[in-house]
């Protein structure tokens, strides 16, 4: 809940994942429940009917068919034409959308971290399945990052702070280290709109694939715009809600003047078992909200410890939510 | 329950409840803690105060806890008490009886073991707890520095004597130590001074006419009702000549048992017979209060050791209304009030023959001998003394024309000398200075003729004794140095007619020719002892006048009859009238009256009872030194304080007045006396050294005294007041302690419940 006392700021790959954890990563791929068409021929099962090894389906034979794809075994057999219709494998597009606003940087362990890590993990799957991938990050400040790896980095119109600092369509195991480099090079702080940032991102973003987006979802001037931008338009949403276990289980005593981090609002309570108990209800509620408007708009929610390891996260529930087979 | 400032109490309430309200709203020094968002906070605490805006407050057990000890200091700021004792009376006199029997030790009622206390010390307990539940000012009072609010008490000692220890005042500190610092006397007791003291404290009531003038009502007091709180035995002799003012509230409170039994002396009595000096005659009267006859033992001690013991029985004491006399014991002269108990009396006499001056020590005992009876209860009557001087016969000088009546009263006498001589004898000796002649002479009965005044002496050859005229314009005797029986003749009729006379205590305003009889006179005044004047009639009445300093012994209805007058030089007692033109010679009075002023007269030296060197407890002891003598000083027993001082506080310095005469009183215990000095001793002082010492003996001898069974009930004259029950042991019972106490008990709870709400 409180602001990360002395926050872990990875510096390189090997801070975000580790070597067992890539080990445990590596069989994985990336999947939708959705199959959308891809621009590049990947590894991917496409919509499309295709070339490849893997049999879909028959269908009767149309003037115009290549006929390189009729089965003539059943063309023997029951002296019709039919089209083999074969599964067509291509790449598939992983958008991964990182809160880094102030709130994010708060927790113990820090929210932040926790989605760099699994941003990262996700990445890095991504990647080496031939598989696209973009990153892009709400708020937050950059530090030290040359230009030639930024994508495109849009300025927010007239705040100094970037509101949306993207990567864009990197491909391939050689490019983990440039995501790892921008996912490190971001240091959170400040806070945003997340309709705006939302609007920006889904205006930005091509094509057809999985987008995950982390945060806490605690923004003041609601979610449900933003997440409505950012579902439809041919993605498949994950939306991570990252909540640190200082936020699920307050461990705060005692007269407080409560300040919140982005707007320094104040809150001032008196820690009681009866506020605590409205206050977990109220988190309870949030969370819910958001499972039920994820549930209506097709997006996949689901809310996460930051102190859940990434292994578990990506293995146990991306994995049973579709998002990594 | 009751509350002494329920005003201060609200006041602190009506600020303090509120703040404690408001500083709940205002809260307190918040820590700051940056959280990840507000969001969920601010609708949690939107929640818990949405339905009711005193919800937080309704539920907040500390708030509820703080109000709790709050209220409980407030209440105790308002001071309650339930009530215990009713003291409605915001204005006490606490009365403790001293007297003799106050110092007896109650068996009886101490629980077994117990170390029996004097009924004085039992007396001072109940007073002090009476104290304790006294009033006291509020705080606001206190602070409003507003007086009277509380209960004020003033304490008043008393035995025959009364005096205020502690004037009003609510200061409990100042109250306990004024009942702290009494300590016990073997006077008698008299309550009725002590109650006309504690009267004397309220105003006047007056009343004021219509054109302004204010008068005094008598016997009526204003102010403030008293209430009285009398801790005595009821032992109170003059209680039923006492009043209590209609509107004081009266409350008697019994100290000691009423079972308790006592055997005393109650007289001792030395006489010498008349004819033989020698022979002297101790009687010791005895008294009990016991039911039954008590056999007593009684030692006559004197300075060499025993002289004496006999036994007598003393009779029963009978408990009724009128009780006859039993024992056939000399009569005591019991003053006791129509009590229903009568003591049974006994007595002894000693008979000795014994020239010389005696200190008779008289004991009492138990018949087995062994202790001194009951002297563990009550000592003060088991001791007393008489002091008898030595025999001695007076020498008497008759200066007369010749009576009969007179000559025959004096001769009868028991004198060492008589002379007759004429006046004109008299005056020759007194102007030719021969004076010394004179002074062999201890009584000079002067009949019908007035010596020479002594102012016109002075300056002669034969001056009186001592300096000149002191004090010029204080009445004086004018007679030369001597003692006196003058009959039918006044000092400074000796002078021609026309001469300025100094001023005299006695002045005379011409004979009338009117028969006169007697109207009133001094029964107990030793010369008229036993002697009846209502049959006289005086054929030529002279009528005087007594200034101040002279002392009226009998009245007759144109004035003073006879009259004594005192100087430092001279005392006499002055029968202005000519006793022979009256009845008087012829009845059997006047014998014994010349006898009676004789003896009187020459003073210790005709007396052979040592009842002027008597002194009652309680009582005066007064005496005179001869003139110019330095040092005097009074001793009293070794255990007596007469002065406050660390080293021999039973000595104390007196300084004698300009005619010798030396007070000191009242005297407090029982004992012998001796008033000593350096210089010239009379006849009847002892020496030691070069001082002189005349002793003197303090004995209860009060009948009414040695009853020390503690009344149930005190008869004022007014109205019978009954023993309090023991309520004066639950005062008002403060609650505060008790309040602050539970104050902080909830603020504990309060600190307890905070650790565990802070800790979930």
């Amino acid at each position: 809940m409180q602001r990360t006392a002395t926050p872990t700021r990875p510096k390189a790959l090997e801070d975000l994942v580790d070597a067992r954890l890539i080990a445990r990563i590596e069989p994985l791929d990336l999947s939708s429940r959705r199959i959308f068409a891809g621009k590049l021929l990947g590894e991917r099962r496409s919509k499309k009917r295709g070339q490849s090894v893997e049999f879909a389906d028959h269908r009767p034979y149309v003037t115009g068919d290549d006929l390189r794809r009729i089965d003539w075994n059943i063309f023997g057999r029951l002296d019709r034409l039919f089209m083999k219709l074969f599964l067509e494998e291509e790449d598939l597009c992983l958008h991964l959308v990182l809160d880094a606003s102030a709130s994010s940087d708060c927790g113990e362990p820090g929210k932040f971290l926790f989605q760099q890590r699994a941003a990262m993990a996700l990445g890095y799957v991504g990647l080496v399945n031939l598989n696209r991938v973009a990153c892009s990050v709400m708020g937050g400040v950059m530090g030290g990052v040359t230009g030639g790896v930024m994508g495109d980095q849009e300025q927010a119109s007239e705040a100094s702070m970037p509101l949306v600092s993207a990567l864009k369509d990197l491909r391939g195991r050689r490019r983990t280290q440039d995501l790892s480099r921008f996912l490190c090079s971001i240091e959170p702080g400040g806070a945003f709109s997340f309709r705006a940032a939302a609007e920006r991102i889904a205006l930005s973003r091509r094509g057809k694939g999985v987008m995950v987006v982390f945060s806490d979802f605690f923004f003041k001037d609601g979610y449900e715009q933003g997440l409505r931008l950012l579902s439809g338009r041919g993605y498949d949403v994950f939306v991570v809600q990252v909540l640190s276990p200082q936020e699920i289980e307050p461990d705060l005593t005692g007269d407080l003047k409560l300040k919140d981090v982005e707007d320094a609002d104040l809150a001032e309570v008196t820690i009681s078992a009866p506020l605590l108990k409205r206050y977990k209800a109220n988190l309870k509620a949030y969370t819910e909200q958001l499972q039920q408007f994820g549930a209506r708009r097709d997006l996949n929610v689901m809310t996460v410890r930051s102190d859940t390891p990434i292994d578990t996260l990506i293995l146990d529930y991306f994995r049973t939510r579709g998002l990594v087979k | 329950m009751n509350f002494l400032s329920p005003q201060l109490a609200a006041l602190a309430a009506a600020i303090a409840v509120p703040t404690l309200v408001i500083l709940y709203f205002l809260k307190l020094r918040r820590r700051d803690v940056e959280v990840s968002t507000t969001l969920l906070w601010k609708k949690s605490i939107q929640d818990l105060q949405a339905n009711a805006p005193f919800q937080k407050l309704r539920k907040n057990i500390l708030l509820f806890l703080q109000l709790l000890a709050l209220l409980a200091a407030l209440l105790a700021l308002g001071q309650p008490f339930l009530k215990g004792t009713d003291l409605r009376g915001r204005k006490i006199v606490i009365l403790i009886d001293r007297s003799a029997s106050m110092s007896v030790r109650d068996e009886s009622e101490g629980a077994g073991t117990r170390e029996p206390v004097t009924r004085l010390e039992e007396a001072r307990r109940q007073a002090l707890k009476l104290v304790e539940s006294m009033k006291e000012p509020t705080l606001t009072a206190q602070l409003m520095r507003e007086p009277q609010r509380g209960d004020e008490a003033m304490v008043i000692a008393f035995d025959s004597t009364a005096e205020v220890r502690q004037r009003f005042t609510s200061d409990k500190a100042e109250l306990r130590r004024a009942i702290e610092a009494i300590t016990p006397t073997d006077a008698p007791t008299s309550v009725n001074e002590a109650l006309r003291l504690a009267r004397a404290q309220s105003p006047q009531r007056v009343h004021v006419d219509r054109d302004g003038t204010v008068k005094v009502i008598e016997g009526q007091t204003a102010g403030e009702p008293l209430t009285l709180h009398l801790f005595s035995d009821g032992r109170l002799p003059d209680a039923d000549r006492s009043l209590v003012a209609p509107e004081d509230t009266f409350v008697y409170h019994r100290v000691g048992s009423p079972r308790t039994a006592n055997v005393g002396i109650t007289s001792v009595r030395a006489s010498r017979s008349f004819e033989n000096p020698s022979e002297l005659t101790i009687f010791v009267g005895v008294q009990s209060s016991a039911r039954e006859p008590r056999e007593v033992e009684i030692e006559l001690v004197d300075e060499q050791g025993a002289k004496g013991l006999k036994r007598a029985t003393v009779g029963a004491a009978t408990v009724q209304a009128e009780a006859t006399q039993e024992g056939a014991a000399p009569a005591d002269p019991n003053a006791k009030p129509a009590q229903k108990l009568t003591p049974g009396v006994g007595g002894v006499v000693f008979t000795l023959t014994r020239a010389e001056g005696m200190l008779a020590e008289v004991r009492l005992r138990d018949a087995q001998g062994l202790t001194p009876e009951g002297a563990e209860v009550f000592a003060a009557d088991k001791r007393a003394w008489a002091v008898v001087p030595p025999a001695k016969q007076l020498a008497v000088l008759l200066v007369s024309p010749g009576s009969l009546f007179l000559r025959d009263a004096l001769e009868g006498l028991p004198l060492a000398r008589f002379e007759v001589i004429g006046e004109a004898e008299y005056r020759q000796r007194v102007l030719s200075g021969a004076s010394g002649r004179l002074e062999e002479f201890d009584v000079i009965v002067l009949d019908r003729v007035a010596p020479p005044l002594r102012s016109t002496l002075t300056g002669g050859a034969s001056g009186g004794a001592g300096g000149g005229a002191s004090g010029a314009d204080r009445p004086s005797t004018g007679l030369p140095a001597g003692r006196y029986l003058m009959l039918g003749a006044l000092p400074g009729m000796s002078e021609p007619a026309g001469t300025k006379l100094p001023p005299l205590q006695i002045v005379d305003r011409g004979e009338k020719k009117e028969p006169s009889a007697f109207i009133d006179w001094r029964r107990d005044h030793p010369a008229l002892r036993s002697v009846s004047l209502d049959p006289t009639v005086i054929a030529q009445p002279r009528v005087v006048e007594a200034a101040s300093g002279a002392v009226v012994l009998a009245r007759s209805d144109v004035g003073p009859a006879i009259v004594e007058v005192a100087d430092e030089f001279a005392r006499a007692i002055v029968v202005p009238w000519n006793v022979t033109e009256s009845t008087w010679p012829l009845e059997i009075g006047f014998p014994v009256f010349v006898g009676q002023a004789v003896r009187y007269l020459g003073g210790e030296a005709a007396s052979g009872s040592g009842q002027d060197r008597a002194v009652t407890p309680g009582a005066t002891l007064t005496t005179r030194v001869p003139g110019g003598v330095q040092g005097v000083r009074l001793e009293g027993p070794p255990d007596v304080v007469l002065a406050s001082r660390a080293s021999e506080p039973n000595r104390v310095d007196l300084q004698p007045a300009a005619d010798g005469t030396v007070v000191y009183g009242p005297v407090p215990r029982i004992g012998l006396y001796a008033v000593s000095w350096q210089g010239p001793a009379t006849a009847m002082d002892s020496r030691r050294g070069d001082r002189a010492t005349r002793v003197f003996a303090a004995n209860l001898s009060d009948g009414a005294e040695s009853v020390v069974e503690a009344s149930e009930e005190v008869s004022l004259a007014n109205q019978v007041i009954r023993a309090e029950e023991q309520r004066a042991d639950e005062g008002d019972r403060r609650l505060w302690p008790w309040l602050v106490l539970a104050g902080l008990v909830v603020v504990l709870l309060e600190w307890w419940v905070y650790n565990r709400k802070v800790r979930i």
